[in-house]
């Protein structure tokens, strides 16, 4: 009997998500902008959702107008990036497991949960995760490495009912 | 000194092989020594038997741990001189000339090995890349020959030479000449022919300063005290630096991180020298068995001989991309060793600012193959107070004047290499 | 006589027989038991053969630490060699097979080397084979042939591997009692626990003697332990072992899921954890030592530990008449179970009062023991042998964490003494006896109140002890069992003069063996500092170093090994390219269309008439890959001056040029072009093989030379799809395209097309008239599509690299990787005079350096010929003389005859005009050539020049 602490990924659900344009907003220098989701944090802000992804950087998704709509601000660059990710939405509890098969964060860590960024490196592959819920991350790569990447996913949620830790001796 | 053969052996035998007498001796410091050898690595000990053999200098080799305990016990163990510049191929090529001699010259075996070091291509513009290496070494003089997809496999039999592997051969570039070495016996084997020649070496003695007095060095301060010197050179690889650094010279190099790892012993399975064009892993063969695998270093700046586990990871990955079957093998045992990186990927043969203390080190991680080399026109630098002729493209001032000798032609950042 | 299984006891499950073969003979055993305890059972006494004297041998031991029974476990490319038979467990249908042996385990022709084992001791090899290279080859092959242990794999692996992360507060490893004891604790205070186990049960020295904790029996309690982490939320984990210690408290673990040999095509084989824990506590145990003695490799001679084991936990005898020689108490134990078992124990030795086993006599099979007892010399008929010298404290992931070691005179072994990272040693390892002690210590290192720990009633057994080295070293006294090395070799070799305990150990291979030296380290240790007459602690240990027992590749390589190695990077417009089946070209890690071939054609032909359309017509190729960089901000043309080695900042908006970026030494490091689409704004395109380099340039600039500009970067490689569109009819199909009116040349106007914003950009490449179009990546499919149609419509073709390739040759555009070989500056590249006068760019102080100026530097030149120039060729001014150049880059002429080429050449373009050979010994190619200037089509640029 595996106790819900390690909700294995037998039953993880992998959608493209599609439809969104992109927006990159960069500071031009060392100014604060506290409108702007902290280090690690993404938030949700007038039909558009603001990740933060790296110092100075934040990601926007969200439809054209609402993109349009963010504050232009003058310390604030904004770059148009809606072709340099894919992303997939991991639909199910077992997301925190499938992210530490092969990856090197935490994301079995009670803390990094609903409204966490991170950013990390998976199969080669640069990866970009957004928690939306306990049940649902979603997942953004290159566009060039999204079918290999994926691709492991899907092997690995294939696997199903292979314990992923063991049973009591 | 006792001599080795297998009579020898035989009669020794018969005695229970109580009669052998100590490779070499473990004499006090004396108070001077017209030379001063810091580092007993392989470079350190071919210096010293070469400054006695060919030019009657009785040095002092001062080693601060065991003889032969850094780089020289660390590598992979290739040797080979396809390099593609050309005062690289003239320098590799005149140690290569010594390895093929140099068992029977120190009359103790040093087993190299002259089983072929094949440079694979994964792509046309690999093999034209090869080919261009091969011409540069062939006009040369120095061996080099193009092989195809099929020619590689006849010579590597596991190797995956199908479409579907991850960077398909298209061929390969081979040195015939080129091979591996057991690297101990290098710094054993000089070790004892520099003893039996009257060369002292003085292990657990660490260099802690110099003695310089008019801008020109006049000794050692040790951990055993002072050796007045008359000359003094420095070749501790890795430790460079620090060791410059105690004579207030600031040397342009970085020391790095090299892992290697080799696996469990199993039946001979690759007979040659394995590297890529394009991937960064080298597999070899001991006469042990053990397969002997090497890849990228770990690209941050570190005394510590000890890497990340990632690089491991990376290259048993490549190595089981090139040769399916090493899958099940495993890793025995890793290292790491201490390589000084220079802006150029090349060594230094130079005088330092401080008359008569002369330096020989900046090898980054392609200094085995040298040794003999190296030690031979370290030895006459010592000698003659003058950088012999193939070391001379290889002075400290190369990189102010702009006159670097680039191979890999990455530029001056070590992790761009 | 040879080992039988008892008739009740153990641990096994005697319900579920499972049945295995062992070179080919079928035998049975039960699930639980190791293919060691199994074969045991089973009255087998040979194991294997010593690596280098082929001398029978059993199995000496109970765990990872087994020197001898070495066997391939499973066949084909599951086979995995050098499997410890002690450390694989059952499972049906197992193909076992012993290794070093021709043509049988019993009849082994390599035992012949005994017969000349008094000339080949350790280091043997060093004082022979001499005579050159090409002598040294013949008798490596010899040598080569008779290394090795296993045989060596020649198929694919088709297991699968993966890797998985885990954090935690503790990490425990060893599940025995001090482990279950922290584990306990720290689970009871709610820490995230990971307990790992190499075997497949907990309970470590429970398994193999009874006690009862915490009122329960040991596994009983164990059970429960393990039960109370679980549902604290915690990992146990089993077949588990800790392999290595690394910076930062990062432990890699190696996981068995399924057995060697064992058949699992649907799970993952093996699973390598990389654990990151607050605290680790260390709970390994100790490894038993050998007696070093003549005669003790044997078969039939056991550690006493082991038979213990095999007796307690396998229900199995190793024999019937046994010889217990042991230092502790330990030792008693071992007797009293034999006893208990129906074993008749012959004799005991107890080196504590000064007796001594002096030689074990038997060929296949221990037959007697002549002991020094009662102060006489006396013989003992036997056919086993359970032998004591001690136990170690396994300190190796200690030292990997760069822990320090203390000299602990009872165990005579280290014991761990200061601690660098966030490790502390439980238990027997950390030199603790008795159980109640050993307890103890496990809660308090996980963290538990003293007063708290579990409580035993088990009398304080004593372990420690040792017995000294043998005075005479004897030529059949085994150290290193696996590798054959005697006591005798390492007296040869401290009178050789290899005296540091390094030296001794590369010398005579002594701990070099699979077993990493864990049953002979100490051994070789104490009679080093014996012949040294100095103490052991003042001599040390060699250096411990991941891993701690051997993982094999395939788990290391995990899932991004192999056919994974490198990621494959997918053009979006790939399966637009499909439909015209091109050739694939590898680049780096992406695969661009190299040509598109029809009916029949060669890759040449494909390419020359691709690149005759462009010249004539008009061509559409796919760009893409180009690093591709949005750079904005008031100082984002004063940014681009220090990147970029030409002007920048004196470009109009809706103006674009060539640049080129250099080192900082120098040296060409990269060239593209920068276009103004904004007053501060800028695209910044560069090669497609240079993209991450230039990416972490920019970094390094931003944030290093330049982090007061306001100026923000953003790599946009795959945000803007790319294709160029080439040729005499290239305006008017962009025009139609764009419903707009084209660009002059090097200029750049926002369009839109098939509905889509893109940027559209007059730049030639190719020579002819040109544009390249910028098309957001998430929607370029529909707008290629329609310039397909409006290039099918004009009789245009698709063009790839090779065409690329011909057409900016005979333009003499530099490419990055041929002519930039970085060891080439702007001058060298005839790029000089579009260096910025006013300086400033990066690079402008290494270019400054005095070499750089020479005059007979390889500089940039054309080359022609009637025929083919081969690309790489040196250039040679005649036969024989030594290379001033080479040939960089080769081509056709696109809409003429014979051969092109751009090469490096020392004295450059001075030599136009010359005559040289381009030779090439490796191809036997020499080719005579003309000096040119880099430039064979259009010298004026009127063709794309407004």
């Amino acid at each position: 009997m595996i106790p819900k602490a390690h909700a294995t990924v037998t039953e993880l659900a992998l959608t493209p998500i599609i439809g969104h344009a992109m927006l990159r907003l960069v500071r031009l220098d060392a100014a604060q902008h506290p409108g702007l989701p902290p280090p690690g944090r993404a938030v949700d802000s007038a039909g558009c959702r603001i990740r933060w992804v790296e110092p100075g950087h934040w990601l926007a998704t969200g439809q054209p107008a609402a993109l349009a709509a963010i504050a232009v601000d003058v310390d604030l660059a904004r770059f148009d990036v809606s072709g340099s990710l894919t992303g997939m939405a991991v639909i199910g509890e077992g997301w925190r497991e499938l992210l530490m098969i092969g990856g090197v964060f935490d994301a079995e860590a009670r803390t990094f949960g609903p409204g966490c960024i991170a950013r990390t490196i998976m199969h080669h592959t640069p990866l970009l995760i957004d928690c939306i819920g306990d049940d649902r991350v979603e997942a953004w790569v290159p566009p060039s490495h999204a079918a290999e990447f994926f691709d492991f996913w899907h092997n690995t949620v294939a696997r199903r009912g292979r314990r992923l830790s063991a049973p009591l001796p | 000194m006792q001599r080795y053969s297998a009579w020898n052996l035989f009669k020794h035998g018969l005695r229970g092989h109580k009669g052998w007498q100590p490779a070499w001796r473990s004499p006090e410091p004396k108070a001077h020594y017209d030379v001063v050898i810091i580092g007993g690595g392989g470079h350190g000990l071919a210096t010293a038997y070469y400054l006695a053999k060919r030019h009657g200098i009785r040095a002092a080799v001062v080693e601060k741990s065991w003889i032969g305990g850094g780089n020289t016990g660390r590598n992979t163990t290739i040797v080979r001189s396809n390099y593609r510049l050309p005062e690289m191929q003239a320098l590799l090529e005149h140690a290569l000339k010594l390895w093929e001699g140099l068992s029977d010259e120190l009359n103790y075996n040093v087993m190299f090995s002259q089983r072929g070091a094949i440079f694979l291509g994964h792509s046309d513009g690999d093999m034209a890349r090869l080919a261009e290496r091969g011409d540069a070494l062939r006009c040369a003089g120095i061996d080099a020959e193009l092989l195809s997809r099929a020619q590689v496999h006849k010579l590597i039999p596991l190797l995956d030479i199908s479409d579907a592997a991850r960077f398909p051969i298209v061929g390969g570039l081979i040195q015939r000449r080129g091979g591996t070495a057991r690297h101990d016996a290098v710094a054993w084997g000089y070790a004892r022919a520099a003893d039996a020649l009257g060369v002292d070496i003085i292990q657990q003695c660490e260099v802690t300063g110099f003695a310089i007095a008019g801008g020109r060095v006049t000794g050692v301060e040790t951990s055993r005290g002072h050796i007045g010197a008359g000359r003094v050179g420095i070749v501790v690889a890795g430790n460079s630096g620090h060791v410059a650094g105690l004579a207030g010279l600031r040397l342009p190099v970085e020391s790095h991180i090299l892992q290697a790892f080799v696996t469990e012993p199993v039946k001979p399975m690759i007979d040659t020298v394995i590297m890529s064009q394009s991937l960064h892993c080298y597999i070899s063969q001991s006469d042990k068995g053990e397969i002997v695998l090497g890849g990228d270093p770990d690209f941050y700046p570190s005394y510590t001989q000890r890497g990340q586990p990632m690089r491991i990871e990376e290259v048993a990955g490549q190595a089981i991309g090139l040769v399916p079957a090493l899958s099940k093998l495993r890793m025995l045992r890793g290292w790491a060793g201490t390589t000084d990186m220079t802006c150029d990927g090349s060594p230094i043969f130079d005088e330092t600012p401080v008359a008569d203390l002369h330096i020989n080190g900046g090898w980054c991680y392609g200094g085995f193959k040298a040794t003999p080399g190296s030690g031979w026109l370290f030895a006459e630098q010592l000698a003659t107070g003058r950088v012999a002729d193939l070391a001379r493209p290889f002075g400290l001032g190369r990189f102010a004047s702009g006159a670097t000798v680039d191979e890999a032609g990455s530029g001056p950042m070590p992790h761009h290499r | 006589m040879s080992g039988y299984r008892l008739a009740s006891g153990g641990l096994v499950d005697r319900t579920r027989p499972v049945a295995f073969t062992f070179d080919g003979v079928s035998y049975s055993g039960f699930a639980g038991d190791t293919l060691a305890s199994a074969l045991l059972a089973s009255g087998v006494s040979i194991f294997g053969r010593s690596f280098k004297y082929h001398r029978p041998r059993g199995v000496l031991s109970a765990g990872v630490e087994e020197p001898n029974a070495l066997v391939t476990a499973g066949q084909g490319g599951r086979a995995e060699p050098n499997t410890r038979a002690t450390d694989l467990f059952l499972t049906p249908g197992l193909v076992a097979t012993s290794q070093n042996r021709w043509p049988s385990l019993g009849f082994d022709l390599g035992a012949v080397t005994a017969l000349i084992a008094p000339f080949i001791p350790a280091g043997f090899y060093y004082k022979t084979f001499f005579g050159g290279p090409k002598l040294w080859r013949f008798f490596e092959h010899f040598i080569r042939r008779a290394a090795g242990l296993g045989p060596a794999p020649r198929l694919a692996d088709p297991d699968s591997y993966q890797h998985r992360a885990a954090f935690c507060d503790v990490l425990v490893v060893g599940a025995g009692p001090a482990g279950l004891a922290a584990a306990d604790a720290a689970a009871g205070a709610g820490k995230r626990v990971i307990l790992c186990e190499q075997d497949a049960i907990v309970g470590g020295a429970l398994l193999r003697d009874a006690a009862e904790i915490a009122g329960l029996p040991g596994r009983d309690w164990a059970a429960a332990v393990c039960a109370r982490v679980i549902a604290a939320g915690g990992r146990v984990l089993l077949r588990t072992t800790a392999t290595g210690y690394h910076d930062h408290d990062l432990l890699t673990l190696g996981e068995k899921c399924a057995e060697p040999g064992e058949d699992a095509p649907s799970l993952s084989a093996q699973r390598l954890w990389r654990v990151r824990a607050s605290r680790v506590v260390l709970a390994p145990g100790l490894v038993e030592r050998p007696l070093v003695c003549p005669g003790n490799d044997v078969p039939g001679v056991m550690l006493s530990g082991a038979v213990r084991t095999y007796v307690q936990r396998f229900g199995v005898a190793p024999g019937r008449r046994a010889v217990v020689a042991g230092c502790s108490d330990d030792a008693d134990r071992t007797a009293a179970a034999l006893r208990a078992a129906g074993v008749e124990v012959v004799a005991t030795i107890d080196y504590r009062r000064g007796e001594t086993l002096d030689t074990v006599k038997g060929g296949n099979r221990v037959s007697t023991v002549i002991a020094s007892v009662g102060g006489m010399t006396r013989s003992f008929a036997c056919d086993t042998v359970a032998m004591s010298a001690g136990f170690t404290p396994s300190v190796q992931l200690h030292m990997q964490a760069g822990g320090t070691l203390a000299w602990h005179d009872g165990c005579a072994a280290f014991v761990p003494a200061t601690s660098r990272q966030a490790q502390v040693t439980a238990g027997a390892a950390a030199g603790i006896e008795g159980l109640a002690a050993i307890l103890a210590s496990g809660w308090a290192a996980g963290g538990g109140d003293v007063a708290d720990a579990p409580q035993t009633r088990a009398e304080r057994h004593c372990c420690h002890g040792f017995a000294p080295p043998p005075r005479g070293a004897r030529t059949t006294a085994f150290v290193d069992f696996q590798n054959d090395v005697t006591s005798r070799d390492l007296d040869l070799a401290w009178r050789e003069g290899y005296r540091s305990v390094e030296h001794m150990k590369r010398y005579t291979t002594l701990g070099m063996a699979t077993d990493q030296g864990k049953t002979s380290n100490i051994a070789g240790l104490l009679q080093l500092s014996r012949n040294e007459g100095r103490p052991a602690p003042d001599i040390g240990l060699t250096t411990f170093r991941p891993p701690f027992t051997p993982v094999t590749l395939g788990v290391l390589a995990g899932e991004d090994g192999g056919l994974h190695m490198a990621p494959r990077r997918v053009l979006r417009l790939k399966a637009q390219h499909d439909r015209h089946h091109p050739l694939w070209q590898p680049l780096g890690y992406w695969h661009r269309p190299r040509a598109y071939p029809r009916d029949g054609e060669t890759l040449h032909s494909a390419a020359m008439r691709e690149a005759r359309t462009v010249r004539s017509n008009v061509g559409l190729s796919d760009v893409s890959t180009l690093a591709k960089f949005d750079v904005q901000g008031p100082d984002a043309g004063a940014f681009l001056e220090l990147v970029c080695a030409t002007g920048i900042a004196k470009l109009a908006v809706g103006r674009g040029r060539y640049t080129f970026m250099l080192r900082e030494d120098g040296m060409v490091m990269d060239d593209g072009t920068v276009w103004r689409l904004g007053d501060a704004r800028y695209l910044l395109t560069s090669s497609t093989g240079g993209a991450a380099r230039m990416e972490a340039h920019l970094a390094y600039v931003r944030g290093v030379l330049a982090p007061h500009m306001r100026v923000a970067i953003v790599e946009v490689q795959e945000h803007w799809a790319a294709f160029a569109i080439a040729g005499p009819n290239a305006r008017s199909l962009v025009e139609t395209l764009a419903c707009v009116s084209a660009p002059k040349h090097m200029g750049c106007l926002a369009v839109v097309v098939a509905g889509v914003e893109c940027w559209l950009l007059a730049a030639s490449y190719s020579g002819e008239r040109a544009f390249e179009l910028y098309v957001p990546g998430d929607v370029v499919v529909p707008v290629w599509e329609a310039a397909e149609a409006l290039l099918h419509a004009a009789g245009g073709a698709l063009y790839g690299l090779e065409a690329l390739e011909l057409l900016r040759i005979e333009k003499g555009h530099i490419v990055i990787g041929a002519e930039a070989t970085g060891r080439t500056t702007p001058h060298d590249l005839g790029l000089g005079k579009m260096l910025r006068v006013s300086g400033g760019y990066c690079g402008a102080a290494g270019l400054a350096r005095p070499m750089l100026q020479a005059v007979d530097r390889q500089a940039l030149v054309g080359l022609e010929a009637d025929g083919e120039i081969p690309e790489g060729a040196m250039l040679v001014r005649a036969a024989g003389e030594a290379p001033m150049g080479h040939v960089t880059s080769v081509g056709s002429r696109v809409l003429g005859q014979g051969g092109v080429a751009l090469a490096l050449l020392a004295g450059g373009p001075a030599r136009t005009g010359e005559q040289w050979l381009a030779t090439s010994p490796t191809r036997g190619i020499t080719v005579p050539v003309r000096v040119t200037a880099p430039l064979f089509h259009d010298p004026e640029g009127t063709r794309y020049r407004d």
